[in-house]
């Protein structure tokens, strides 16, 4: 519980770093016209970005319920892919913030949390080409899903062979412990 | 002496139906006339891996 707690807070900062980017990113390449985003677009996704971040800080000073950590997840793949479908859908500059998002997760969360970017992805992206059709053959947009789904399950496999290791380690340490205030408290009387 | 829970029939099904789904990626990927039929990967690619992991499992003698 408090682990998660840590963890989301870290990723509150995380997201107010990548907002203020993201801002300064959207704000060059629209003054550059190199993106069609409109200024209300821009602007009302800040803005929505620093509310939902608001709301989460609020959440996390009672705690953190273990479904923040999927409304959290999914409220950043939902913006992320509103922003791609305001910028190019599928030739949008901001693509790579799914990346983002997916090790971010999987490397806090492990596999199930990775699956779950996969998934949320998977349902947004194909959102995001229909309402930014592209015609024609649709390969590379199916390629570029299923690399998403191969590095999601790469980057979840590794981060539960990491925990699973930080484990053993810990429990090596409780036993080393264990067996040293056994060892300060002296030889202990066995029976007569 | 480990007890067997699942049947080679039933794992040997099991990866039969694992390369019919790697096929149905690959014609989904290669003929799909529109992104819908991209909602299909996650049924697809989760029953592969956990197809590959009941076969996996059960070589090394776990089910």
């Amino acid at each position: 519980m408090e682990d998660d707690r840590r963890t989301e807070r870290s990723k509150v900062t995380i997201r107010w770093i990548v907002t203020v980017v993201l801002f300064l990113g959207a704000v060059y390449l629209r003054r550059n016209e190199a993106i069609g985003t409109s200024w209300a677009v821009i602007f009302g996704l800040t803005a929505g970005v620093a509310v939902a971040n608001l709301i989460f800080t609020a959440v996390l000073r009672h705690g953190a319920p273990r479904w923040l950590r999927y409304l959290t997840t999914a409220t950043d793949l939902a913006l992320t892919s509103i922003l791609v479908a305001y910028s190019g859908g599928s030739d949008s500059p901001f693509y790579y913030v799914y990346f983002i998002i997916l090790v971010s997760n999987s490397i806090r969360y492990g596999m199930g949390l990775a699956v779950f970017v996969a998934l949320v992805y998977n349902v947004a992206y194909v959102a995001v080409l229909l309402a930014h059709p592209i015609g024609g053959d649709q390969t590379i947009e199916g390629v570029k899903i299923l690399t998403f789904w191969g590095v999601a399950l790469y980057a979840g496999y590794l981060a539960t062979r990491f925990h699973r290791q930080t484990r053993i380690i810990e429990a090596y340490e409780e036993t080393i412990a264990g067996l040293r205030g056994r060892e300060g408290a002296g030889p202990e009387q066995g029976p007569r | 002496m480990s007890t067997r829970h699942l049947r080679s029939r039933t794992v040997g099904w099991g990866l039969v139906i694992a390369v019919v789904l790697v096929v149905a990626i690959v014609l989904v990927t290669w003929r799909a006339s529109s992104p819908l039929f991209f909602l299909l990967y996650p049924i697809l690619v989760l029953g592969v891996l956990a197809l590959l992991a009941m076969a996996v499992l059960w070589a090394f003698r776990h089910f």
